[in-house]
C-alpha cells in the first residue's frame, strides 16, 4: 500500500517538477527577451536638449512692465522669463534628487550657496521633495540702464510640494507665496541673485463668478451615450475622423431621443502640453456637428493618462488649458469630465497623489472656464464620494450586477445628497462565445438588462449615459490588453452591431423609454 | 512522509502569503509653543521650544523660507520640553520663516517667524555701473546701481540711506539716496567735456570699490579741409594730400581718434572719386594720386551721418604737352612716344593711350588700348585684324587727341 502510494507520489512530484522547470525556463527566456527589448531610447545617447516647455511650463504673466529704469524690451523679457523659469526648474530638480546639477547656471555664487546648504541638510536628514510651481504673476520693479540687472516681484506663486523621507511620502502641501527677485545677467545667463519672500497683497481684482446653473440644469435632464465611431473606437480624432460619419451617428443618437454624448480626449494622442491643432480642430468640428444635431457634449479631458507625477503637473495644465480655452464658448459644450476612472490608479500611483492632481486640475478648470460644470468619471459609485465637495456633479460607472445597483446608488446618494449624480457609463456586453465558454450574455440578455435598468433609472430619475452605440470590430490593445478572453467582451457593448443592424436593446434605449424618464425627472424636480 | 509533505506545503503557503501590516497606535501628543518673540535678527541663534505631554519620536519641525524646506528632528530638553534648533542657513536668511510641527502626515502646530536683516554687523556693497561709456552732451547717462547686503547676504530693507560720490575733473559731488526694491540707484549724467567719470558709494560706513565710465566726445560738427601737393602738374605720379583741420564736437571736444572721414572728389566731368582717412588728434588726412591729364577737382569731406566740410578746389595743369607718333611696316606698326613730362623727364609707366579706328567712310571699327612703359607704347595692327586699305586713326592720351588718315598695306 505504502509502496504504491509512494510510487504515485514520486510520479506526481516528478511530473510537477518537470512542468515547473519548463515553466521557469520559458518565463526566464521571456524575461530575458523582454529585458533586451526595453531600456533607454537609443537617441538618449546623444544627450539631446529637451525643450523646457516639454518638462515644466507653469503659467506666467507679466502684469506690469513699467519701471523707472530702462524700458523693457520684448527680447530681454523673453530671456529673463525663460531663465527665471529655468531657475525654478533646476531648483525643483535639485531638491528632488538632492543634486547640485544645473544650479550654478541660474543662481549667482552667493545664492547657490544657500541652495547647496539646503541640499546638504536634506541629504543628512534623508529628505527629498517633489515640487512644482503652477502659476506666477510677475510685476517689474526695476531694469537697469545697461540691461544687466532686473528686480521684479512674483506674486501668488502657487507651489505644490510632496515631502519624502526615504521612499515614504510624508505629506503634501500647497501654498501661495509672493517673492521679490533680483536677477543679474552673467555670461549670457540671467541668474537669481536675491530671492526674498514678501507679503502677498490682498487680491483686489474682481473675480468673475462662476455661473453654471444653466448647464447644471441640463445635467439633471441628461440622457446620453458614450460615443466612439464604429470604425475608429478609442480614436475619435484620428486619421479616420470624418464629419459625415459623425453626422450620421449623431442623427441616429438624436433620433433615439438622447440629448448628450460623452467623448474622450487622450492625453498623448492630443499632443500633451503642445496640443495638436489638427486634433483640436477635429474637436471643434465634432462640437459643431453635435450642435447641428441638438446634442450636448460632455468632454473627458484626460483619458489614457496615468502619471499624476508632480513634475508633469504643469504640462497637463497646459494641455487642459489649451483645449478648454479653445472650445469653452461653444454652444454644444455641456460640462468637463476631468479624468476617466482615476480611482483605478489609486493603488499603483498612490491615492493621495491622484487626488491632489485631480483637485488641482479642478481648481484650474474653474479658473479657465466659468460656465461649465465639472465632474470626474469614477469607475464605481463607491469612489463617487471622493472630492465630492469639489465637483459640480458626481459621475460614476457601473458594470456590476444589476440587482445591486440601486443599493450602491442609494449609498452614494446618502453620502452626497446635494449634487446631481450621473450614471456616466453602464452597459452589458452581448458576447457569448468560445472565449467566455458560452457563459456570457446574448443580445436578449442585453435587452432585458437595459429594460430593467432603464425602468429603474426612469423611476429614480437618474441621469444616464450608456455604453455604447456600436459593436466594435477592432478594439485597441491599450483598452483591455491582447488576451482574447479579456478583450472580446469589449467588442459587443453596442446597441447596433458592427454591420449597422440594430440589436434588440436599441429599441429599449430609444424614445419610448426616454419620455417616461423625462416625465419622471420633471416630477422629481417639482417635488424639490 | 505525508507529514513532511504537509509541512513543506504549509511552508510554501505561508511564504506566499502577503505580509500583513500592523498599524501602530498613533499617540497624538498635546503640544504647545513655549512663547517667545516672533521677531529675530538674521544670525541669531533660534530655537523653538515646545511643551508636550508625551514625547514621541516622530515629531518633526518643518521650516520653509524663500530658498527651500527642511525637516528637523527634535532635541529633548527634559521630560516635557522639546526643542528644535534652526540650522544656520535658516536663521541667517532674512524674511519670513514658516514652521510647522508635524507628526506623520498631521500638522500639529504652525507659525511664522520674522527674521529681519542684520544692520548692526558690517554691510557689504555690490555696485554696478553701466553703460561703461557715454557720449558727451545732455542726453546720455550711466546708471549706478548699489545693492547693499548685510553680513549674511540679505538685501537691506527699503529706505536704507546710501551715499553716492562721483568725480569729474576737479569736481567731486556727493549726494544721499535711499534703497528701494533691494537697490539704490542714481543716473550719472554725461558731461559736456569728454573725459572719465569716477563713482563710488557708501552705505553704513562701508565703501564700495571705484567704478568708472568714459565720456566720449559727441558727434563731429562742421570742419574745413585743405589740399596740398608738391606741384600741380597732372603727371599721374605725384600724391595729393587732403587734410582736415581739428574736427570737434558741439562742445568743443576733439572727436575721438579713428573717426572716419570720407573725402569725395568731383572732377569737371562730374565723375566722383573718393578716398578716406581717420582722425588722429582730431585731424584726418587722406592721399590720392594726381590725374594724368589736366583737370579741376572739387573736394569735400564728410563724417558720415554727422558733419561735412567746406568745398575746396584743386586744378591740375597738363604735364604732357605733346607726343610723337611713328608709323612703319606699311603703317601697321605704330610707335607712340616718348611721352615727356613737364621737365622733359619720362612719364611714369601706365599712361593710358586709346586708339579708335574708323574706315574711310567714317564707320567705327575698333578701339585699342595700351599703356606706356618706359615712356613709350606700341600698337601693331595685324593683317588678319585689319585688311589693307585706308583708315582714320584717332589717338587720345594725357588729354591730347591726334588724328591720322593712313593707307595700311602689306609692304
Amino acid at each position: 500500500m505504502t509502496i504504491k502510494l509512494n510510487k504515485t507520489l514520486y510520479r506526481t512530484i516528478l511530473i510537477v517538477t518537470f512542468v515547473a522547470i519548463n515553466a521557469l525556463v520559458i518565463s526566464g527566456i521571456g524575461a530575458a527577451w523582454a529585458f533586451m527589448n526595453t531600456g533607454a531610447d537609443k537617441t538618449s545617447m546623444l544627450h539631446l536638449e529637451v525643450p523646457m516647455e516639454d518638462v515644466y511650463k507653469p503659467s506666467l504673466t507679466w502684469e506690469n512692465l513699467k519701471n523707472q529704469g530702462r524700458p523693457m524690451e520684448q527680447q530681454a523679457l523673453g530671456e529673463i522669463t525663460n531663465d527665471y523659469m529655468n531657475a525654478w526648474h533646476v531648483r525643483n530638480i535639485a531638491y528632488k534628487k538632492n543634486d547640485r546639477y544645473g544650479v550654478e547656471d541660474f543662481y549667482t555664487d552667493s545664492a547657490r550657496a544657500r541652495l547647496y546648504e539646503n541640499i546638504d541638510l536634506n541629504v543628512k536628514n534623508n529628505n527629498w521633495y517633489k515640487r512644482t510651481t503652477l502659476s506666477h504673476n510677475s510685476s517689474l520693479d526695476f531694469y537697469t540702464a545697461d540691461g544687466t540687472m532686473v528686480v521684479f516681484k512674483d506674486y501668488n506663486v502657487e507651489e505644490y510640494q510632496e515631502t519624502y523621507e526615504g521612499e515614504k511620502l510624508l505629506y503634501t502641501e500647497k501654498d501661495t507665496t509672493s517673492y521679490q527677485v533680483m536677477m543679474l545677467l552673467e555670461d549670457g545667463f540671467w541668474r537669481i541673485r536675491h530671492l526674498k519672500e514678501i507679503p502677498t497683497p490682498v487680491d483686489t481684482t474682481k473675480v468673475v463668478e462662476r455661473n453654471i446653473t444653466d448647464n447644471l440644469d441640463k445635467i439633471k435632464r441628461l440622457k446620453g451615450i458614450n460615443y466612439y465611431p464604429k470604425d475608429s473606437p478609442w480614436d475619435t480624432f484620428g486619421k479616420r475622423f470624418s464629419d459625415s460619419i459623425l453626422n450620421q451617428d449623431f442623427q441616429i443618437i438624436h433620433k433615439m431621443g438622447l440629448n448628450t454624448i460623452r467623448v474622450f480626449i487622450q492625453y498623448e494622442d492630443f499632443g500633451k502640453n503642445k496640443v495638436d491643432y489638427k486634433k483640436l480642430n477635429h474637436l471643434k468640428t465634432l462640437l459643431d456637428v453635435a450642435h447641428k444635431n441638438k446634442l450636448d457634449v460632455l468632454i473627458t479631458l484626460f483619458d489614457f493618462y496615468g502619471d499624476y507625477d508632480v513634475s508633469n503637473w504643469t504640462l497637463t495644465h497646459r494641455h487642459a488649458e489649451t483645449i478648454i480655452k479653445a472650445v469653452k464658448n461653444h454652444p454644444a459644450l455641456l460640462a468637463w469630465d476631468i479624468k476617466n476612472e482615476p480611482d483605478l490608479d489609486f493603488e499603483s500611483r498612490n491615492r493621495q497623489r491622484v487626488l491632489s492632481w485631480l483637485n488641482q486640475m479642478i481648481e484650474n478648470v474653474k479658473k479657465w472656464d466659468k460656465t461649465h460644470p465639472i465632474t470626474i468619471g469614477w469607475s464605481s459609485p463607491e469612489a463617487g464620494i471622493e472630492l465630492a465637495d469639489k465637483v459640480d456633479f458626481v459621475s460614476y460607472h457601473y458594470y456590476r450586477e444589476l440587482d445591486k445597483f440601486k443599493e450602491a446608488h442609494d449609498v452614494l446618494k446618502k453620502a452626497v445628497p446635494h449634487k446631481p449624480k450621473v450614471l456616466q457609463e453602464y452597459g452589458l456586453s452581448s458576447y457569448n462565445g468560445l472565449w467566455n465558454l458560452y457563459r456570457g450574455y446574448d443580445e436578449n440578455d442585453q435587452f432585458n438588462y437595459y429594460k430593467k435598468m432603464q425602468d429603474l433609472l426612469a423611476k429614480e430619475g437618474i441621469p444616464f449615459m450608456f455604453w455604447t452605440l456600436y459593436d466594435f470590430k477592432k478594439v485597441p490593445s491599450s483598452v483591455a490588453g491582447r488576451l482574447p478572453w479579456k478583450t472580446k467582451k469589449q467588442h459587443f457593448f453596442g446597441c447596433i452591431d458592427s454591420l449597422g443592424n440594430i440589436k434588440p436593446s436599441y429599441k429599449i434605449l430609444s424614445n419610448h423609454w426616454m419620455f417616461k424618464l423625462g416625465e419622471a425627472k420633471e416630477k422629481d424636480d417639482d417635488k424639490k | 512522509m505525508r507529514i513532511k509533505i504537509l509541512i513543506v506545503l504549509t511552508l510554501i503557503l505561508v511564504s506566499c502569503s502577503s505580509k500583513e501590516e500592523k498599524l501602530k497606535p498613533i499617540i497624538e501628543p498635546q503640544i504647545e509653543l513655549v512663547p517667545l518673540t516672533n521677531n529675530f535678527i538674521a544670525g541669531d541663534t533660534i530655537s523653538l521650544l515646545f511643551k508636550t505631554d508625551t514625547v514621541v519620536s516622530n515629531l518633526k519641525l518643518r521650516l520653509k523660507n524663500a530658498f527651500g524646506n527642511v525637516l528637523l528632528n527634535h532635541l529633548k530638553i527634559n521630560s516635557d520640553i522639546i526643542a528644535f534648533k534652526f540650522p544656520m542657513s535658516y536663521s541667517r536668511l532674512a524674511g519670513p520663516c514658516h514652521w510647522k510641527v508635524i507628526q506623520e502626515e498631521k500638522t500639529l502646530l504652525k507659525g511664522k517667524l520674522n527674521i529681519s536683516t542684520n544692520k548692526a554687523k558690517e554691510t557689504h556693497i555690490e555696485s554696478y555701473f553701466g553703460p561703461r561709456s557715454v557720449t558727451a552732451g545732455y542726453n546720455d547717462y550711466s546708471m549706478l546701481t548699489i545693492a547693499p547686503t548685510d553680513v549674511y547676504d540679505n538685501p537691506l530693507d527699503d529706505q536704507t540711506p546710501v551715499t553716492v560720490k562721483y568725480q569729474f575733473l576737479e569736481n567731486i559731488s556727493e549726494l544721499n539716496i535711499e534703497t528701494k526694491n533691494f537697490i539704490a540707484w542714481y543716473n550719472v549724467r554725461a558731461t559736456t567735456k569728454s573725459g572719465r567719470i569716477l563713482v563710488s558709494s557708501e552705505c553704513n560706513s562701508t565703501t564700495s570699490k571705484e567704478l568708472t565710465t568714459i565720456v566720449y566726445p559727441s558727434n563731429a560738427t562742421g570742419f574745413s579741409i585743405s589740399a596740398s601737393s608738391a606741384h600741380n602738374f597732372a603727371d599721374g605720379n605725384q600724391i595729393l594730400t587732403l587734410k582736415s583741420d581739428i574736427i570737434k564736437d558741439e562742445f568743443d571736444n576733439v572727436v575721438s581718434d579713428g573717426t572716419l572721414v570720407t573725402f569725395v572728389i568731383r572732377n569737371e566731368k562730374n565723375a566722383h572719386l573718393y578716398t578716406i582717412g581717420t582722425t588722429l588728434g582730431g585731424i584726418a588726412e587722406a592721399r590720392t594720386l594726381h590725374p594724368d591729364k589736366a583737370s579741376r577737382w572739387e573736394i569735400q569731406a564728410f563724417v558720415t551721418g554727422a558733419a561735412e566740410s567746406n568745398v575746396t578746389e584743386f586744378s591740375f595743369t597738363p604735364a604732357i604737352k605733346d607726343y610723337p607718333v611713328y608709323f612703319s611696316k606699311g603703317n601697321r606698326n605704330i610707335d607712340i612716344g616718348p611721352f615727356e613730362s613737364f621737365m622733359k623727364q619720362l612719364v611714369p609707366d601706365g599712361i593710358l593711350l586709346q586708339l579708335d579706328i574708323y574706315d574711310e567712310n567714317g564707320a567705327f571699327i575698333e578701339t585699342k588700348k595700351t599703356t606706356t612703359k618706359d615712356g613709350v607704347c606700341n600698337i601693331f595692327l595685324g593683317e588678319y585684324f585689319l585688311p589693307s586699305g585706308t583708315y582714320t586713326l584717332k589717338f587720345k592720351a594725357a588729354g591730347i587727341s591726334k588724328e591720322f588718315t593712313k593707307n595700311i598695306h602689306d609692304n
